[in-house]
């Protein structure tokens, strides 16, 4: 009698011979996907979440108040933080002769990049929004601490990379602006002023901005005597608007009823058709009188 | 009050003249001739069992052959076979069988010119089966025909020169019959025998004809009918026909086997009742399904609970319950043509086809035969062929007959199932290759009430008590094993007795080398002898009663053994028993049990699965898990009728045609109710019953307008005709008898037939109350044709005995016996194998092939288990897409005839010994002159407690002389075996010789072995032949029990760890555990309460011993100030300061290479159990324990066989006698085949077996200077030279009946550790859940953490929350534990921590203090956000 069961002794030999060869692994792992539970954390992992923070600002020296500092993730601690995390329960060195050791390696292998890529659909679900595309490449970002995170609710930041930028596109308005995905926006535990942003690719002009629900009317100088607007000249001739070159200076305290403090829209209205020699609609009127939000932009220097 | 009428088989064998002159003188006759008992003075034989016995396959003539006439028998229902044995052995007590039958039969004559039956005559006999004949010899029956009867060994104890035995049954005329007769003897005269199903023969006794025709059988001689009678002698043509009704019950109603059954089921009833009220539970039973249940259970007998009548009580206790108090057998043979019109001279009923002569001996030359182990592997050696794809090869047979046996197992579906299973299957198959015996008791505590140990009961002892515990469980041992011993010295003691009886008689020598006197002495001369021996060792032991627990029947306690027994085993047993009585716990709730300690296992013989054409596996009482029975409520007793519209009703007791049954009858109206339903169902009753329909009158009467075809109709309708008879219309619906015979069909309630010619009518067969059942198919039997015995062939064959004849080609033996080498010599065992193989090429047997035979009585269980499990496994996984294949299986299997036998005695043979008749030691011959038989008859019944016959200490005779005693003792059964000749004998004496289609050259039958017998591919040796790997014949068992940890002295009697006898031990044997820490190559050690130790790591190449983290007082990391000196006292554990001093002297190699053993073992470690306590072992990793066990293997009774042997070559039995060993030990010395010295291998924990937590162990006392040794570790790298090495094969290789060797595990407790020995079942030895889980809650485990930032405001790290676990660091060098909260440490940004520190130390967990205690440590306050 042989050993009775080839199928027991060849089952174990398969085993090692898979656990030996990482190929073997990888073609084993498949697409198989991660258990979205494993996912998730992992992904949190790649964005920082629940790192402490003495460990993200070794020296808070590093970041005053009133302070923005940029840096871009290093993909090596990254790494190294989630095979720390994935070692729990595990006592093991990694020897080489281990068979499970290019077991370790193939999942690792193998999660990473379903982790990472899981990382925009964190900041897709907590808002609602499409997913953004995967991140590939650099992750970089910035810490802000200041009183603007904790007094402006819904600040906002457009970054974008090294040329193709609003004002490139000023330059030559062949290149396409390119807004950076956002993965990470958020103030670092509740009440706090330190914000962290990460975003996929290299940060090159990080536009920091109020709110955009914040657009409205406004006016260019306030003094209570002489309130005024900086309105666009412009002409309308068979249904083509032409912007004038320059801002003429509408004094608007005509404008306001009797207490002084509401504008009486249709006299605005036609103070400014007055002024430009026309009769402006509604679309027009929106034109001249709306004001942006406040908007400050940071660019990398060399 | 009523009755149960329980089903019976009734056959019958027509013997015609001319079988009776040529053919029945060729069936195998009786086996027990106690009529051959030597009594007269002048006898030269001795009257010692084998002269009363003629085996199967013994080719002497048989003593008497079957006269003609019809022989019938009658198959005891299975509840009359079912003996009941005490765990410890001993005589099983069987039921009392019915001892008298009434033999109801009609006759009718075949009127040749008219063509036609004649009336219907009517005779009633009584077979009184336990009826002693008054002297000696037989008595002629009331026709003045002297029957042949059986023989009895009675008187027991006659004195010298009288007859010992008498003969039993008789038959009366029942129309005379009065009951039993005033002076006549009965059985039950000659207490305390009675009559059962074994008589004094065995189990074959009442399924055998020859061996009970006067008992459980009936031969009609038709003396009383002379045409009948003369025609049959004078061998003249008649043409007859006969149809019988058997009736039995037990004379004596005490003795029934439902007396007191309707009180029992009342109590067992009334109990339920109020255990469920005190639960507030729902009763969920009636009365009547309480009865069946008991009943299925006690009998496998099933009634209909709903015919069961009973009242409740206003609580819901019985009131009255009309349950059966006494069983009545009941059963017909009808129909019996006998058809010699033709060719009076030449014609034969039972002749066999191919021969001229006749030739009585039937063969099936073309069989098919597989041997396996166990049936199951027999099976699927056999069909394979039939399941796997066309032209398999061997490798994908070999697959389809390992799925076969799962199947079969049931362990099939969980065969993809991760975890262990194909290693499951392999032990699972391994062990069905052994029979269990007993093991003795093993005793525990536990909770009163408790029934069972379960996990839930798990009692941690106080050590004192434990260890009384132990003392008891000890005392227990020595004295199971002291009755083991007895039986096998008084055995022995018998067998040298008949060596000397028979000479002595004979006045002859005993042996060419031994004389008589020397012999004498041998056996009878005080205590310097063996009969003097082996009394001494029955006093020295002595015996015992248990106390049992009424209800559950468990063994609660200990009667005082009785008076005069002092120093015996027994008496120190009861004291052991008292002190742990008295030390248990006041105020009770704790009560002692006893259950069955660990088996022994004795290999089972091989068994042959045999398919052929002419097989019919024996069911005579049908294949039912449990026999219905019936009520006497349930008989039928009305037939209605519906023909044409009109409807009429008879009751049966109107058919003219059975006898009146008189007032002598017990149940006489039962009786009569069930001799009216026989009027009913016999076919030839139907012009009666047309008769009496005819008188009802009425419109429309189909009996009155033409009782011929109202006869006919009604046959049709009843069917089960003779074949031999003219064909009733064809073309009707399926009649009464047909169904009843379906397999599987089940008795039918209130059964209507309708049938349409020749005229159409429905037949009703119901009762009164409209809740008659017809009887169970196996109660009404006819006549059928067997084609494939031959196309004239009407006779049933009803197989019962397998004689077999097997060769074996044995183990090589030197001159001493075995070398104790054997098993690594020649066998290899597999790591991933649990059975020795040899090497193919190497000789290992003799050469010499020597003969056994013997006979069996065929197993009644058949192998229907293949088609059960195939049914279940489709129903429980339909779609699986091995079904069709499965279907495949069940298709071939349920038309193949096959029946599976072990070839009983193979192995016994082969200890050369050989079952005898059980005879008491007497000399009849002799008598008083025979001084050496007359001590040891005294010696037998001397002690009533202990009365050696209770024990069959006179059921083996030795083989000194023949061939088998020349060629091989083989208590190590290995080898090459051969089938030689198999012949099946049947009920009444037929033979049917079997042959498989082709042979070996050797002249061998061609078997297919399955996977375990088969040769090794490519040896030289056994090819075709059956391998047969080494097997431990003398019951043994591996004994691998754990160490208790520590022990208390002050207890008289413990100097030492003792031995957990339970499977949960009443200490826990964890002495301490083990942490290895992977990353930084380090094994930290803790006490088993939990507390740390220290590590020990490698640093700078060097081993390193380190101190707990925190441990102030130990700032040097010396290991004696945290254990104790090497030398003692230790502070710890003294096993796990053994541990780590020994470690401590290793070089860094040694924890290197133990680490790579420990990864090695865990990675493919994945215990059964893991989920327990999962949170906390993922934060662990895998925490290991030390642990002691002590390992070895013992045979029952501690004693070895001896050989029996006389012959030149081995002159074993001369040699004892002429050497004065007459003490077993000092003859096993020589005697055992040098047993005791045999090195049996023992592999430890299973590297394949994910379900084995052996990491590795020490063997104790191996060192040099310490206690320990090399640690074996399976997963160890081959040629480890730093004192981590595997395990060789004899590593570990122990001797029967050794002290057992103390081992250290180093274990992963959540699984098991495995002992594979191959000889023996696997045995396995784990620690209770509840001893490590409390062990690793109690865990102090520091983590490693290296570098931390520490904010400026405190220590904060990012820690899960573990409920009831509080988190802490230690700091290098710092003697206090920082608390640190849980889930601290968050992304959070919260300023004021500048400047950092970078930190190195441990994080601790620990098991939160409780509440009331220490208060809990504070975490830090909060830092507040910079």
């Amino acid at each position: 009698m042989a050993v009775r069961l080839q199928a027991k002794a060849s089952f174990m030999a398969n085993a090692r011979a898979t656990l030996a060869s990482p190929t073997a692994l990888a073609t084993q792992l498949g697409q198989r996907p991660l258990p979205p539970d494993l996912r998730d954390w992992l992904a949190r992992l790649q964005l920082l979440k629940g790192v402490p923070f003495n460990y993200l600002l070794p020296d808070e020296r590093l970041l005053p108040p009133e302070s923005i500092r940029f840096f871009t993730l290093d993909p090596v601690w990254v790494a190294t933080l989630i095979d720390g995390a994935m070692s729990i329960g595990r006592t093991l060195s990694a020897p080489q002769q281990l068979p499970w050791a290019p077991l370790e390696a193939a999942t690792a292998a193998h999660a990473a990049p379903l982790a990472l890529a899981g990382t925009p659909e964190l900041r897709a679900k907590a808002l609602g929004i499409a997913s953004a595309a995967p991140p590939a490449g650099t992750i970089s970002g910035f810490l802000l601490r200041s009183s603007v995170v904790t007094d402006t609710p819904g600040l906002g930041a457009n970054v974008y990379p090294q040329g193709n930028t609003p004002a490139d596109h000023d330059r030559d308005p062949t290149i396409d602006i390119v807004m950076l995905d956002i993965l990470r926006f958020e103030a670092l535990g509740p009440a706090s002023d330190v914000l962290i942003c990460l975003v996929a690719g290299d940060a090159y002009q990080v536009d920091l901005h109020q709110p955009p629900e914040q657009l409205h009317y406004g006016l260019d100088a306030v003094a209570p005597e002489a309130p005024s607007k900086n309105i666009h000249s412009f002409t309308v001739a068979n249904g083509v608007v032409t912007l004038g070159s320059d801002f003429i200076t509408l004094p608007v305290a005509n404008a306001f009823r009797a207490d002084g403090r509401v504008a009486n829209m249709a006299t605005l209205a036609g103070l400014i058709g007055q002024k430009l020699g026309v009769t402006i609609d509604a679309a027009e009127m929106g034109f001249e009188m709306i004001e942006g939000v406040g908007t400050v932009s940071f660019i990398k220097g060399l | 009050m009523t009755q149960a009428i329980l089903p019976l088989n009734v056959r019958a064998l027509r013997v015609n003249q001319n079988d009776a002159q040529l053919l029945t003188g060729q069936f195998k006759g009786r086996v027990a001739q106690f009529e051959h008992m030597p009594f007269s003075s002048t006898e030269q034989r001795a009257s010692t069992g084998e002269q009363i016995v003629q085996p199967l396959e013994s080719t002497a003539p048989a003593l008497e052959s079957l006269p003609p006439g019809i022989h019938l028998h009658w198959e005891l229902p299975d509840a009359y076979k079912r003996g009941v044995q005490g765990p410890e052995g001993g005589d099983p007590v069987f039921p009392a069988a019915p001892n008298f039958w009434l033999v109801i039969r009609y006759l009718q004559i075949f009127d040749a010119t008219a063509g036609a039956y004649g009336p219907v005559s009517e005779q009633a006999f009584i077979v009184e089966s336990d009826y002693i004949s008054a002297a000696a010899q037989l008595e002629p029956d009331p026709w003045g025909v002297t029957r042949p009867a059986i023989s009895v060994p009675l008187p027991a104890n006659p004195p010298p020169h009288t007859a010992p035995y008498r003969f039993m049954g008789r038959v009366c005329d029942y129309g005379s019959w009065t009951g039993p007769a005033a002076g006549a003897q009965y059985l039950s005269d000659f207490a305390p025998n009675y009559l059962t199903s074994i008589g004094f023969v065995g189990p074959s006794f009442s399924a055998y004809y020859p061996e009970c025709k006067s008992v459980f059988g009936f031969w009609d001689h038709f003396k009383d009918q002379r045409e009948i009678y003369n025609a049959i002698v004078g061998n003249t043509p008649i043409q007859f026909r006969a149809s019988y009704q058997v009736i039995g019950w037990v004379g004596d109603a005490s003795k029934d086997l439902f007396a007191g059954f309707g009180a029992a089921v009342t109590q067992a009833y009334d109990d339920y009742v109020a255990k469920a009220q005190a639960r507030q539970a729902s009763i969920a039973i009636t009365p009547a399904s309480q009865l069946d249940q008991m009943a299925q259970q006690q009998w496998r007998l099933a009634f209909n609970p709903q015919d069961i009548a009973f009242t409740l009580n206003a609580d819901q206790t019985i009131a009255t319950l009309d349950a059966p108090d006494q069983g009545l057998c009941a059963g017909i043979a009808q129909e019996l043509v006998w058809d010699m019109l033709n060719a009076p001279g030449t014609r034969y009923f039972l002749g066999a086809d191919t021969a001229n002569p006749p030739s009585a001996v039937w063969t099936d030359d073309e069989i098919r035969v597989a041997v396996g182990n166990s049936a199951i592997e027999g099976l699927s050696a056999l069909i394979k062929g039939e399941v796997a794809v066309p032209n398999a090869t061997p490798a994908q047979l070999s697959d389809v007959e390992t799925l076969l046996d799962a199947l079969q197992l049931g362990l099939l579906h969980d065969l993809e199932a991760s975890g262990s299973s194909l290693i499951t299957l392999d032990e699972t198959l391994h062990s069905r290759g052994f029979a269990r015996q007993f093991g003795g008791y093993v005793w525990s505590i536990v909770k009163s009430g408790q029934s069972t140990i379960d996990d839930s009961a798990e009692v941690d002892l106080p050590l004192p008590l434990a260890e009384l515990l132990f003392l008891l469980n000890q005392a227990q041992k020595s004295y199971d094993q002291g009755r083991a011993e007895l039986d096998t010295l008084r055995r022995q003691l018998f067998m040298d007795w008949l060596r000397y009886v028979a000479p002595y008689v004979a006045q002859k020598q005993p042996s060419p080398t031994v004389t008589t006197n020397l012999l004498t002495t041998f056996l009878d001369n005080g205590s310097e002898s063996e009969l003097g021996y082996v009394t001494a060792r029955g006093a020295a032991i002595g015996t015992i009663d248990y106390q049992l627990d009424a209800q559950s029947g468990t063994i609660t306690g200990l009667q005082a053994p009785p008076a005069g027994e002092d120093g015996s085993l027994a008496t120190a047993l009861y004291a052991a028993w008292q002190a742990v009585s008295a030390a248990l716990p006041t105020g009770g709730g704790w009560t002692l049990q006893a259950t069955p300690e660990t088996p022994f296992w004795a290999p089972t013989d091989p068994v042959l699965v045999i398919q052929g054409d002419r097989i019919e596996p024996v069911r005579r009482n049908g294949d039912a898990p449990c026999t219905p029975v019936r009520l006497r409520e349930e008989l039928l007793d009305t037939l209605q009728l519906s023909a044409g519209g009109a409807q009429f009703t008879l009751g049966a007791g109107a058919i003219a045609g059975p006898p009146t049954i008189t007032a002598a009858t017990p149940c006489q109206a039962t009786v009569q109710a069930l001799a009216a339903e026989g009027a009913l169902l016999i076919p030839m009753l139907a012009s009666s019953v047309a008769s009496a329909v005819a008188a009802l009158g009425g419109a429309g009467n189909p009996a009155a307008t033409d009782a011929a075809s109202f006869a006919t109709a009604l046959n049709v309708a009843q069917g089960g005709a003779s074949p031999l008879d003219p064909a009733l219309p064809t073309g009707q619906p399926t009649s009464l008898y047909d169904q009843l015979q379906a397999t599987g069909a089940s008795p039918i309630l209130n059964p209507a037939q309708s049938v349409t010619a020749p005229i159409a009518l429905t037949l009703t067969f119901t009762n009164a109350a409209g809740k008659g059942w017809t009887p169970y198919g196996t109660a009404i039997t006819a006549q059928s044709l067997l084609p494939e015995f031959s196309a004239t062939r009407a006779d049933p064959f009803l197989p019962v005995f397998l004689v077999w004849e097997a060769t074996l080609d044995p183990l090589s033996q030197s001159s001493g016996g075995y070398t104790p080498d054997t098993l690594t010599r020649y066998f290899a065992l597999d790591e991933d194998d649990v059975d020795y193989v040899y090497a193919a090429g190497t000789s290992f047997t003799t050469g010499t092939p020597v003969t056994y035979r013997g006979s069996v009585v065929l197993s009644r269980l058949t192998t229907r288990s293949l088609t059960a499990q195939i049914d279940q496994y489709e129903k429980l996984y339909p779609k699986d897409p091995a079904n069709p294949t499965l279907d495949q299986a069940r298709a071939f299997y349920s038309q193949a005839n096959i029946m599976s036998q072990g070839i009983d005695g193979f192995s016994q043979q082969m200890l050369l010994q050989s079952s005898l008749a059980q005879v008491t030691v007497q000399d009849l011959p002799k008598g008083g002159q025979d001084a050496v038989t007359t001590a040891i008859a005294a010696a037998a019944l001397a002690d009533p407690n202990d009365n050696w016959y209770q024990y069959a200490f006179n059921n083996s005779a030795p083989i000194p002389f023949d061939q088998r005693a020349q060629d091989n003792f083989g208590p190590l059964r290995a080898g090459f075996s051969d089938v030689r000749n198999l012949e099946i004998v049947d009920a009444f004496g037929q033979r049917l010789t079997l042959q498989t289609s082709a042979t070996l050259p050797s002249g061998a039958q061609e078997v297919i072995p399955a996977f375990p017998l088969t040769p090794v591919a490519g040896g030289a040796s056994g090819q075709g032949a059956l391998y047969l790997p080494p097997r431990l014949i003398p019951p043994s068992r591996v004994w691998f029990k754990w160490l208790s940890a520590s022990f208390d002295p002050s207890v008289p009697g413990i100097t030492d760890d003792f031995v957990e006898t339970n499977s949960h031990p009443a200490t826990s044997p964890i002495c301490g555990i083990v942490l290895p820490n992977h990353l930084d190559m380090s094994l930290m050690f803790y006490q088993a309460s939990g507390e740390a130790i220290g590590s020990f790591g490698v640093e700078h190449g060097t081993l390193k011993y380190r101190t707990r983290p925190g441990n102030e007082d130990n700032a040097g990391d010396d290991l004696a100030t945290d254990i104790g000196r090497m030398d003692g006292p230790p502070t710890v554990n003294d096993h796990l300061h053994n541990v780590m001093w020994h470690i401590a002297q290793q070089s860094a190699g040694f924890l290197a290479d133990l680490m790579a053993a420990i990864q090695g073992s865990e990675g493919f470690l994945n215990p059964a159990n893991y989920a327990q306590s999962v949170d906390l072992a993922v934060l662990m990793g895998q925490p290991l324990v030390i642990a002691r066990a002590v390992l070895g293997v013992e045979t029952s009774g501690g004693l070895l066989p001896v050989s029996q042997a006389d012959t030149s070559s081995s002159p074993d039995f001369s040699n004892d006698v002429n050497a004065g060993r007459y003490r077993y030990p000092d003859r096993q010395a020589a005697g055992a085949a040098g047993l005791a010295a045999l090195q049996i291998p023992l592999q430890l924990g299973n590297l394949a077996n994910i379900d084995d937590g052996m990491i590795g162990y020490f063997i104790d006392g191996q060192g040099q200077s310490g206690p320990y040794g090399p640690f074996y570790a399976p997963a160890a790298k081959a040629g480890g030279a730093n004192g981590v090495v595997p395990p060789d094969p004899t590593t570990l290789a122990v001797t029967l009946n050794a002290a057992p060797t103390p081992v250290t595990f180093l274990l992963d407790p959540r699984a098991p550790i495995h002992a594979t020995s191959g000889i023996l079942p696997v045995q396995q030895a784990a620690i209770p859940p509840d001893d490590y889980a409390a062990a690793f809650q109690a865990l102090q485990i520091s983590f490693v953490t290296r570098p931390v930032l520490a904010p400026a405001s405190g220590l904060t790290l990012p820690l899960p929350s573990e409920p009831g676990y509080v988190w802490s660091w230690v700091q290098t060098g710092q003697k206090d534990q920082t608390p640190l909260a849980a889930k601290a440490g968050t992304d959070a940004a919260r300023f004021g921590f500048t400047p950092q520190q970078l930190l190195e130390g441990w994080t601790q967990l620990q098991k939160a203090p409780p509440p009331s205690a220490a208060p809990t440590p504070t975490p830090p306050p909060t830092p507040s956000n910079g």
